[in-house]
Formats: C-alpha cells, structure tokens, sequence
C-alpha cells in the first residue's frame, strides 16, 4: 500500500474491515457455487450408480478349441451338420441351460441383402438349442437404427418369436458400465448388460461382410452391438476396439454365416450384386480361428485385417485356424 | 501503512490469486476428463426418434414421386455428418470424406403386400461431384445403366443414381419391384428441377479400350497415399490385361508437379525402386513397386498416370494415350 493511501487515512481497521468484507464475498461465492454444483452429473447409462460388471466367461475350456466348416447352401443342414461336427449341440448345450444368441440386427434392411443375421439360421439355432434341454432361449442386439424397426423387417424378430425365444431390444435400464481389464477404449462404458442376467451360454451368430472401415465384419465385430453410448467414436481406431471387444466376451460357441457372403459395398451393401454364394457354414469354440477363416471367404488375408492378429495377441483365440485342424465337412 | 500491514496485504492477495489459479487448473483438468460414455443420449426407443423425423421434414416427403399403391412405411428419417453413422454404420466414413451433408431416408410399401417394400435414401452431397464420388466408387460391376438421367444404374433389388448434388439408392426386399423402382426414379428426377453440374474429367480418358461404367471419383486417402486426393480411375482391358489409369486436376502445375513428386517419394520409401522411362512422355516417372509398375506424370495442371500395372509396355502406350488426350483439350 502506498504511503499516499496511508496519508488519506487508510487504517488497520479500514484494511480488517474491507478484508472481511472480500472474505464474506468469497465466501458467498463458494457457497453459491457449492449449491449449484451437481456432483453427479448429468444421469448416464453407464452411472446408474451401480458398480461396474464384467462379463462372466461362457466359454467351455474342456472343449478345447475347435471348429468346423461344412459346405451348403441349405442354412438349416449346415448348421446341424457344422454343430454335429464339434460334438453335437448337446456338448454345449444341456439340460437346463438358460442360453443368449447375440444376432447381428444392426440395420433396417431386407434380409435378401445379407447385413444382418439370417432369420432361417437363427430360427434353426433356437430350436437346436431347445431340443438339447435349453430352459430359456433368448435373443438380442443393440442396432444401431430404430431397434424395432431392425428386428422387425430383417426378419430376426419373427424368427426369434416362432422358435420361442425372448427377444431383447434395447432399454436404458439395460445398460450396466463394463471395463475391459487392460482395455483403451472400453473403459466404464455402457453395456446391453440385462439381457445376460441369469444365462449361463452365450452364442455369436453372425453373416461374413465387407467393412468400410475394419475390412470385415465378422463373430468379433459383432460383440459391438453389445455396447451402448455413442460407440461410432471408435471407427477411428476399429481393429483396437474389436480386439477389445473379443477379450471382453468368451462365448460357449459361434456360429459364422459364410452361405451368401457380402463382398462390396459393407457393411450395409443394399444390392443383390455385393453378395456372392460362397456356401459354407462355420462353427467354432474359438473366434478369432472363425474370423480368421471367415477373412478367405472376402478374398482377404490376415495382413488385411489387423484385428485379427491383434485379438490372438490379446490371447482371445489363434489366428492359425489350421492348427486346431478344423472339421470339413461336404469340402 | 506500515511495513506489517503491506506485507500482510500482500500474502491475503497471494492467497487469493493461488485460490483463483487453483480453480482455474481444476476446471481445466475437469474438462480433459469428457466421457463420452456419460454424455449420451437416452435408448428409450420412443425417444430413439430421430429429431427431424418429425419436425422439419414434411411427412409428405417423397411420397409424389410414388408409383400408384405404395405407402410410407415408416416416418421420415434425418442425418447429418455427426450422426450419419447411426444409419449407415461404418460406411460413413466413404460419405463424409466426400463432402456429405444431410441424408433422408423412408421405407414405403406396396399396398396389402407387407414383405414387398424399398427404402430411399436421399444422400444431399453438396454438389454433383461429390455425388458422382459416393455413385461410382459404390458401383456394382453388373448394374445395368438406365436412361434417366445421366448417372443411373440399377441391381436386381436396387437402383443407384445422382440428380443434381443429390445421390439417390433405392433398396427393394425383393426382386419383383425394379419397375417400381425405376419409375420411382423417373418421377423424381422429372419432379424435381435441379442442375446437375459437370463433371469434366470423365471425357478427358481416352475412350479405347475403357472398360464402361468403370470411371470412379476417389475422395481421399487414394492409392494408400494420404496426400492423394480427388482423384479419377478408369479401368481398361488391353491384350486381355487389366490397367488403372489416373488422373486428377490439381490447383495450377506447380501443385501437380510437386503432388507427383511427393507421390513418387511415398512409393520409393515404400520399397519402391525407379525405373528408365522413355521420352515419350515429358516429365514421366516409373516406380517399380512389388511386382507392378506406377507411372506417374503432370501436364500443365493434371495429375495423371497408370497404377500398378502388370505390363510396363502396354502401360506405357495407356499413359502415352491418357497424356496425348491431356495435350490436346489443354492446348
């Protein structure tokens, strides 16, 4: 303070006084910012307030890792023949069982363009499943179009409701934040958690299809209709997020659609010329093996497509898919 | 004031300063946390509701250019480049690097026929360019070219074309509707006055031996180059071989000049190794690059050349065709 201020008069008791003045000031202030503050934030799928989860593992390590590819172009024989191959449904499957089948829903289109699940599989899926003592089938994804809409007119709703499975279509009070342990992107993020209470194995079916950005969609990609929130932020770095997306789910089986596979155009094709009939049909304990396989039929190596390198690194499966000499069957 | 008071005058502004700092960095830090996982919005599905589906677009939209007996299936549908990827999954990416802008889209039905429906989806690109980029790099090889208008093709199930700066697909649930579709198209682009703009370059590639319909506009990322841009291929058959011709038109020539030289560096520094041209062509590079040949070249301000190519003799009397072309529309 300059000695002008102290020659105009200003005292200690002007200083204490305009000290407690500014005190009550920053005071006030911080009570009024204390009782606007929100501590919780905005409400959000993946803070309901509920800890966190962790997918359990459904996969069936006594099994070993095993798979088959069986040629046809009837879905519902290959299947049969694609699961009899690996022990017969009943190896996976048994009396009791509560089982998920997560479909490849993601689009609004005809089932004739092959984005989506095949309705004709997953009904003959439902029913083996049953046949093998299953207590409870059900079927779900979270698509990224109007849900209803996607089940709806791919077919995979009705389907889903004549074989008698309970179809989950995705709610807010569904969603339960994961974390993938190790993981980059899949930390605290919303997961299609409610459809798993209480199963106890998990089937991956899904169609062979061109990618614009991972250059394939295939048993791995399709875990990303598990995830909640604006998961479209993940595009940029596709293959480290599929990687996560196979170390995040261990399912008993998966089943990949290689009968009409989408070569161009993926993954929402549209038109009849982007598919070809590549008539196989392949069943796997192990997806990185199925995925792997699944590469050949786009044409594709696994240089191509470096999720698939990474997922075996990640030690989700082997990429090697000879190695646990897979079952042919009709080849 | 005395000595005692300046200095206790000077720690309460300190304090204060280091309190306002303090908050500052806090809230600095705070927003380096964004979780996009939290902010999201709401899965109710009668909330999933697109926000233009019912706002600004009429709920008339589309339904003039209809042939007799069909009906909207579902309510209009808005994207724009921040949520395109909620309808069209990973292909976004192919729209947004070409400019996109906004997508409509509708499902309608054929009146008591519930399983015979098509979807339009109405891709506003910004300007004809964009659309030919997003029509041609999407062309299926076995399309067959319709009358219409100028850059038109359709499927067995579909049909594909650009009017104005909008790039249209119609996708049918079955074979039996391409009438419909085709007179869908011809209603619409009758109905809706709009200039189609030029899209020069295509005359510019020498018409012997074009493969047809094969000319395709590449937005980004060409050749594995990320400098490469806006660039035209075309495809050719020669003596039963196949080459990709290039040609692109840059700012002036000195951004064509220097494109073609950082192109040429990129191949070199990627095992590539220079081989002798001719003179044939003035300025003409060739890059040996795993088992193909690259010719590079720039005339005034094109850049041009053929891609990998399997017969360098044959590649050169393309090049030498695609530069005499160049020569004489730039004279």
């Amino acid at each position: 303070m300059s000695d002008s201020s102290h020659d105009s008069g200003f005292t200690r008791r002007d200083f204490i006084i305009r000290s407690t003045k500014a005190g009550a000031i920053i005071a006030a202030s911080g009570l009024l910012s204390y009782w606007l503050h929100d501590s919780k934030g905005p409400k959000a799928i993946s803070d309901s307030g509920e800890s966190a989860i962790l997918l359990p593992d459904f996969s069936m390590p006594a099994m070993g890792r095993k798979m088959s590819i069986v040629a046809g172009d009837d879905r519902v024989r290959t299947v049969n023949l694609a699961l009899k191959a690996l022990g017969g449904i009943e190896t996976f499957i048994r009396g009791g069982d509560r089982v998920l089948i997560k479909v490849n829903a993601a689009f609004a289109t005809p089932a004739i363009v092959s984005a989506t699940t095949n309705p004709q599989l997953l009904a003959e899926l439902i029913r083996l499943c049953y046949h093998a003592g299953a207590s409870s089938v059900a079927v779900t994804d979270n698509p990224i179009n109007d849900p209803e809409s996607c089940f709806a007119l791919t077919g995979i709703g009705e389907a889903a409701r004549t074989a008698g499975a309970r179809l989950f279509l995705p709610r807010e009070s569904f969603f339960r934040a994961t974390t993938v342990p190790g993981a980059a992107y899949i930390v605290n993020w919303p997961l299609l958690y409610e459809p798993f209470q209480g199963i106890n194995k998990l089937i991956g079916v899904a169609p062979v299809k061109d990618h614009h950005r991972s250059g394939a969609s295939m048993v791995m990609k399709n875990w990303y209709g598990l995830l909640g929130g604006r998961r479209n932020i993940f595009h940029q770095d596709i293959h480290n997020l599929i990687k996560e997306l196979a170390i995040m789910v261990k399912p008993t089986f998966v089943i990949l659609d290689g009968t009409t596979t989408m070569m161009t155009n993926g993954p929402t094709g549209g038109s009849l010329s982007d598919l070809k009939q590549t008539n196989l049909m392949i069943a796997a304990t192990d997806q990185v093996a199925a995925d792997a396989f699944g590469a050949t039929l786009l044409g594709r190596s696994i240089h191509d497509l470096p999720f698939i390198a990474k997922a075996e690194a990640a030690g989700a499966g082997t990429a090697d898919y000879e190695q646990i000499r897979p079952e042919r069957v009709g080849i | 004031m005395d000595a005692k008071s300046r200095k206790s005058e000077t720690c309460v502004g300190i304090v204060i300063l280091m309190t306002l700092a303090g908050i500052a960095f806090w809230v600095y830090l705070k927003q380096l946390l964004y979780d996009p996982a939290v902010f999201m919005p709401v899965l109710h599905p009668e909330e999933r509701a697109f926000p233009e589906a019912s706002g600004t677009l009429d709920a008339s939209w589309f339904q003039s250019y209809l042939p007799e007996g069909f009906n909207p299936l579902s309510s209009v549908e808005a994207f724009g480049p921040e949520n395109l990827s909620e309808k069209i999954d990973g292909k976004a990416e192919l729209y947004l690097s070409a400019g996109f802008v906004k997508l409509v889209s509708r499902r309608f039905v054929k009146s008591g026929q519930s399983d015979s429906w098509f979807e339009v989806y109405v891709y506003d690109m910004g300007n004809t360019r964009n659309a030919f980029s997003v029509y041609s790099s999407q062309r299926r090889a076995d399309g067959e070219d319709v009358d219409f208008t100028r850059f038109a093709y359709h499927s067995r199930n579909a049909l594909f074309f650009v009017h104005g700066r909008e790039y249209v697909e119609v996708v049918a649930s079955s074979e039996s509707l391409i009438e419909e579709m085709l007179a869908l198209g011809r209603n619409f682009v009758a109905g809706k006055r709009t200039e189609t703009g030029e899209v020069n370059e295509i005359a510019l590639f020498p018409k012997e031996a074009l493969e047809e319909g094969s000319i395709t506009l590449l937005s980004s990322d060409v050749f594995g180059y990320q400098e490469l841009n806006n660039v035209f291929i075309a495809h050719y058959l020669l003596g039963g071989k196949r080459f990709t011709l290039f040609l692109s038109a840059r700012k002036d020539p000195r951004e064509a000049d220097s494109l073609a030289a950082s192109y040429r560096q990129f191949l070199l520094e990627n095992g590539g190794k220079n081989q002798v041209a001719e003179n044939r062509i003035p300025g003409l590079k060739i890059v040996e690059i795993l088992d193909s040949y690259e010719f590079i070249f720039a005339h005034r301000h094109f850049l041009a050349g053929v891609h990998e190519a399997d017969d360098i003799a044959m590649a050169e009397e393309l090049a030498v065709m695609l530069y005499e072309t160049l020569a004489e529309v730039t004279q």
